[in-house]
This record gives structure tokens, sequence and C-alpha cells, in this order.
């Protein structure tokens, strides 16, 4: 019998995968940055350099991630109840912060997509790279 | 015998429990709905239209600065890397603009980044269901000094419909033409 059940448990590993994963509550901490800048690395990505330019982008409609200590990005598609946008404008207020948000993980073809029940903490922008860096666009 | 039928009975469970996780995709109802515009030859076109085919769909307009033509251009590539996957989708261009992107004016920009991309326009209310639809992000800015000479912020996100209709999955800001098609070749072989 145990072979038997070893046999089907076995089959059911061998199965081909869901072709899409299923969502998974989480909390996730880390700098709110706009993908465009942070990815390539361009305008000093992070931190108080970068402010201006994260709200420029999310205002203009450049999906906004959570950076994660890790250098993880968990792209935001929503946040709270707001059904109406992906990029949703709230961001705006507390682009380059550090927060804590819990929220729905769905992971799709690499990228990590993060569905923002509440922000938890709101720390404001930690990471004060403007005297290095300037303030981008415009540099100091 | 008994064992037999154990092993059959959780053989089918587990064939079941894969398939019942593969119909419920969490993404699949979040994106996506009917629209009714008028494409850049002067068709009338609905998504029913596109039924049976992939919709690669991109919101934006034609005097954008620098999104646009960058994403436009991305997906154009990532077609002709594809070759002849790509018979498999529509690629679509929905204007955020309608004030200004008449259907003369949408055809000639969208066809300068592939042939196939079908531009869309409308009034403005039809426009607005079908960004309200993709939870596109899209808010007009007016300089005081230059009324005229509006832009219009929106989302960069490019979508790809299956042939049911439904989401299968999105293509940020920036990825490249050979990641979005090692992003699509999976759904379309499939499909």
């Amino acid at each position: 019998m145990l072979k038997y059940l070893l046999g089907a448990a076995l089959l059911g590993a061998m199965l081909p995968a869901p072709a899409n994963a299923q969502s998974a509550r989480v909390q996730v901490k880390g700098e709110l940055v706009d993908t465009w800048c942070s990815v390539t690395g361009i305008m000093f990505a992070a931190g108080t350099a970068h402010h201006l330019c994260a709200v420029w982008c999310a205002v203009g409609g450049i999906p906004v991630s959570i950076k994660d200590a890790d250098g993880n990005y968990y792209m935001i598609l929503r946040i709270a109840e707001d059904d109406e946008s992906a990029s949703n404008p709230r961001f705006v207020k507390i682009m380059s912060h550090e927060v804590t948000v819990d929220g729905e993980l769905i992971e799709r073809d690499g990228t990590k997509y993060l569905f923002v029940t509440q922000v938890r903490d709101d720390q404001g922008v930690v990471n004060l790279t403007h005297e290095d860096n300037g303030i981008q666009p415009f540099g100091n | 015998m008994i064992a037999r039928r154990a092993f059959l009975a959780l053989a089918a469970a587990s064939i079941a429990t894969t398939a019942l996780a593969q119909t419920r995709d969490p993404l699949a109802d979040r994106f996506g709905g009917p629209f009714s515009l008028t494409a850049h030859d002067g068709r009338r076109v609905t998504d029913q239209d596109f039924r049976g085919r992939f919709m690669l769909i991109y919101f934006g307009y034609t005097r954008c600065p620098d999104v646009c033509p960058v994403d436009l251009f991305t997906m154009g590539e990532a077609l002709k890397l594809l070759g002849k996957l790509a018979e498999k989708v529509q690629p679509l261009f929905i204007t955020v603009d309608p004030e200004r992107d008449t259907p003369d004016i949408i055809g000639d920009y969208a066809q300068s980044f592939h042939p196939r991309l079908l531009a869309l326009t409308g009034s403005n209310a039809e426009v607005e269901a079908a960004v309200r639809a993709y939870k596109v992000h899209r808010v007009k800015y007016t300089p005081a000094n230059d009324p005229a000479n509006y832009g219009v912020d929106h989302s960069s996100l490019t979508y790809l419909m299956g042939p049911d209709g439904k989401f299968r999955t999105l293509a940020p800001h920036n990825t490249t033409p050979e990641r979005m098609a090692e992003i699509l070749r999976p759904y379309l072989e499939r499909g």
C-alpha cells in the first residue's frame, strides 16, 4: 500500500506546475521607488537625492515598487481599496519613504506583483543621499 | 485491488487539484473588460472582435515625449523576435488622448512601430471605459502658458490578454524586447 501511496505522491509532484502561481499574504519593508530609475540605476535612484524624480516618475505612470533590503522589487498594482488605477496617485505622497506594508503577493513571469492592503508603517525618507548626489535630475 | 483503487483515486485527485490551481488565476479578473472603439482604418471594433487571438495592449498617445515611443518600439521588436508565433497576437495601441489622436494620426504613428499594430481611438467616454477596464492611470495636465500643448500622464504597462479575453500577464516599462519575447513565448506556445 505504501508504495502505491508514494507512487501517487510522486505522480502529483511530476505533473506540470500550475501556469499561474497562487497569491500569498506577505509583509514587505523597503523604500518606495520608481522602477524606471531604480532598475536602470540612473539618477542616483535612492533616497532624498532621487525623491523629486521618483515623484515625477510615479505621477507620469512609471510603475512603483518597494525595494527591500535584499534588492528585491515588489511592483505595486493596487493600494488599499482603490480599484481605479494600477498606478495609484496615493504613492506620490510617500515616494522614497521607507514603508512596511501588508499585502497580497502574486509572482508572474519572474516579477513580484503586490496588492497592498495597508501601509502598516511609514518612516518617511530615511536614505539621505542628497549631500553626496545632489537633487536629481538637476544636480546640486 | 483496494490499494490499486486508492492509487487511482489519489492520482485523479492530484490531477484535479492541478487543474483547479490552473483555473484559479488570481490576476485573471483584475485587468481587462469590454471596449468599443474606432480603429485607425475607420472600422468600429470591440474586444469581442479579437476573441481567439491574443491581444497585446498598450495605452499611450502620439505626442508622448518619452515613454510611449520606447514601449511601442519594444513591443514591435518583441513581435519580430517571436517570428511565426507573433501571428497569434493582435497588437493594439489605445490612445489616452482621443481629443488629438484622430484615426489618421494614430494610424501613421502606430504603423511606424509595427505594420500590424492596430491603433484605436474613440470618444472620450469610449476611451475612458477602456481605461477604467484596464485600470490605467490617465491624468491630463495643461501648462498655464500654453494650454493647447497639454500632456497626458499615463500608465506604462503592456498587457497580454488571452484568446478568451482574460488577462494573462504584464510587461512593465523598461522591459527589453528580448525579455518581452521571453515572457510572451510560453503563453503563445500554450495558447
